[in-house]
């Protein structure tokens, strides 16, 4: 595989998912959109504590380190 | 459409406007410093900070039964309505691109996030973005 065909890949894939969260917010109630299926996540303190502290970690990770 | 006209709207008002303005901003200044200093450090700990004592503030004040301010507060939980498998599977397939990349020989025909992140961030606007976006959905999981 080349370096085109990858990123090529990765373009597919990433509109795959804009395309199904942008389904959830035309069309809401056929197609479940990112923070709905988080919710129940984040409706509880240790989940919402993972999830914000993945957040943390995703910026450390890039901006910081 | 109706979510997201609605979300936009919500947007559009004078004192969102003016807090994207403000991150927006603090973005395109966060992206002039680089990994490994204490500017990087620095620009990157005040979101942590500031998102971890909203947290906080609203696990106390639900403890305690009190109010906080409006933008403090967590907004309704979405409709359950609809087909769950989409953005999972989307997110899913995904995770394994990334896994196969990862795990294959060479970085420069197996691109993986953090290798486009790297390649991208070169550009000063692209960083902006990506701190940008960062910002946002870091406040979006706080206020859920």
């Amino acid at each position: 595989m080349t370096r085109p065909e990858s990123l090529a890949v990765w373009a597919v894939l990433v509109a795959l998912l804009l395309a199904a969260e942008a389904l959830a917010h035309t069309r809401r109630h056929r197609v479940r959109g990112l923070w709905s299926l988080t919710a129940p996540w984040l409706a509880r303190t240790p989940s919402r504590a993972v999830l914000l502290l993945g957040w943390m970690w995703l910026g450390w990770h890039f901006f910081a380190r | 459409m109706r979510t997201l006209s609605a979300h936009l709207a919500r947007l559009a008002g004078p004192g969102h406007l003016a807090v994207v303005v403000a991150a927006a901003a603090y973005a395109w200044w966060a992206a002039t410093t680089a990994p490994f200093t204490l500017e990087g450090d620095v620009a990157t700990a005040i979101p942590l900070v500031l998102v971890a004592a909203v947290a906080v503030a609203q696990w106390w004040s639900a403890r305690r039964r009190m109010t906080l301010p409006g933008a403090l507060r967590r907004l309704d939980r979405p409709a359950r309505a609809g087909a769950w498998w989409p953005v999972p599977s989307a997110l899913a397939a995904l995770v394994g691109w990334e896994l196969y990349n990862f795990f294959s020989a060479r970085r420069a025909t197996h691109p993986t996030i953090s290798s486009l992140y790297d390649a991208a961030s070169r550009t000063h606007a692209w960083k902006a973005a990506f701190f940008l976006a960062w910002l946002a959905l870091g406040w979006e999981l706080v206020r859920r």
